[in-house]
């Protein structure tokens, strides 16, 4: 079956945002990809902590209350709060140059957008986490490989959902320990696959900062599955994760977690 | 097919590692001034006359079946699946690209070579030749980059090369997208997606 695909790619937040559209809604692609980088641009200016007079870096100034800021705002740092504390602080936006909201704006702004855009088939790729929708396991997405980012580490087949990875920070190899406050040197890279991207890049993000502990330390939801590698490729997995492996992918050696 | 090298344009892990210190950090500024850019790639040589004025953005090709499975191994998959769409997709987008500075043509066995739009990143400018043979990319190679210092050229000396692996591997793993921890803007992967939107790229 041929499915008329459009794509575009856009440079938002410092990041490549690409929108694949694998068929026609009832919208024209070319509206529903303008309405896209029109929606995900009014985030960054919103959130922007590249920006002096962005709402979000005049409120952490002081400069401006929560109540003339986006009703975005007060949604985002809430939600922060509610990620630091399903987390057990694993997950913080408050890094050493104090809060930096960008951690959790990406995948918040990703699906947000993805939503309110009404996309029924097709996925947005926001700098290697991706939100999707479609009939089941429609979209085969790599997963990169830690130690080789020529190669994959795996295939999983999604249908409508996210998929997150995070850890081994290509900028080097630390990463910010929000428990500790201090650079780590994880050597953890982690993927979650769930119904929504905020939490799947929240549960990535601090999976990668602790690797398999966070899965004894905190309360788990059981509609995000993840798969947790170090950098030998010997990989980790909740019991669900297998489900999405592409059939010809060889199965990697797992550990259940 | 060219979905294929569409995600990997935008999750590029290789490029970021070696990039990430100080020559691929995008101006984080307005939205939208990179992607301006990339209306202007044109197709430098052709081997099939042009018979459609591609959009840039849409492709239509039987290739993008996603679930169409094949093998990492599919060397001879790829020619199978990329059998040209002689028709362009309905729903085609007239995006960013101009079409009297875009024409394109519908990609066929013959061997294609197009320039992607420059890109400018922090550092300086980027721009790729992306070759295509038979619906398949073959070759992907920088024509500017920044190199203004010497440090900036260790680094696109060891990236350049990493480019070209990456988004050919990509291409025979037949995934649609690739999830990473990818953190920097790629100035790099926006010209190759130029470049492929103005071609018209289908598998």
């Amino acid at each position: 079956m041929t499915a008329a695909v459009a794509a575009d790619v856009r440079m938002i937040m410092g990041l490549p945002f690409s929108l694949h559209l694998g068929k026609d809604t009832e919208n024209p692609a070319q509206i529903t990809i303008e309405a896209m980088w029109a929606e995900l641009c009014r985030y960054d200016r919103i959130f922007s902590t590249y920006r002096p007079d962005s709402q979000v870096m005049r409120h952490f100034r002081g400069e401006l209350d929560l109540s003339p800021c986006d009703r975005t705002v007060s949604e985002v740092l809430a939600l922060a709060n509610t990620a630091r504390a399903q987390t057990r602080g694993a997950f913080d936006i408050n890094g050493p140059d104090g809060p930096d909201p960008s951690g959790i704006v990406k995948g918040w702004a990703a699906q947000t957008a993805f939503a309110r855009t009404g996309i029924e088939h097709g996925y947005l790729n926001a700098g290697g986490d991706i939100v999707l929708a479609g009939p089941d396991r429609c979209w085969r997405i790599g997963i990169e490989h830690p130690a080789d980012p020529r190669g994959l580490l795996t295939v999983v087949e999604i249908g409508s959902g996210a998929i997150a990875t995070s850890g081994r920070a290509h900028r080097g190899n630390h990463l910010w320990d929000p428990r500790t406050k201090t650079l780590s040197d994880t050597l953890w890279q982690a993927t979650v696959i769930g119904p929504d991207l905020v939490w799947a890049d929240i549960l990535a993000t601090a999976a990668a900062v602790t690797g398999p502990e966070l899965f004894r330390t905190i309360d788990w939801p059981d509609c995000y599955h993840a798969l947790l590698c170090d950098q030998e490729g010997v990989a980790y997995a909740t019991p669900g994760a297998p489900h999405y492996f592409a059939i010809d992918i060889a199965p990697l050696a797992l550990c259940f977690l | 097919m060219r979905r294929i090298t569409l995600a990997i344009v935008s999750t590029m892990a290789v490029l970021v590692l070696l990039f990430s210190y100080r020559t691929s950090l995008g101006d984080p500024g307005p939205g939208g001034a990179t992607a301006r850019a990339a209306s202007e790639a044109r197709v430098l040589t052709s081997g099939a006359p042009a018979t459609t004025t591609a959009t840039a953005g849409s492709s239509a090709g039987a290739g993008d079946d996603p679930n169409q499975i094949t093998t990492p191994d599919n060397s001879s998959s790829s020619s199978s699946s990329s059998t040209p769409d002689p028709q362009e997709a309905p729903g085609s987008t007239p995006s960013t690209a101009t079409p009297s500075t875009s024409p394109a043509t519908t990609p066929t066995a013959g061997t294609q070579t197009v320039q992607g739009a420059e890109e400018m990143t922090r550092y300086g400018a980027v721009q790729v030749d992306v070759t295509m043979s038979g619906g398949v990319i073959t070759d992907v190679q920088a024509v500017q980059y920044p190199d203004r210092e010497r440090r900036d050229q260790e680094i696109n000396d060891a990236a350049i090369p990493e480019l070209r692996n990456q988004v050919l591997s990509a291409q025979s793993a037949n995934v649609a997208g690739v999830s990473g921890a990818t953190y920097t803007t790629q100035g790099y992967l926006a010209s190759v997606q130029s470049a492929l939107d103005a071609a018209g790229f289908t598998p």
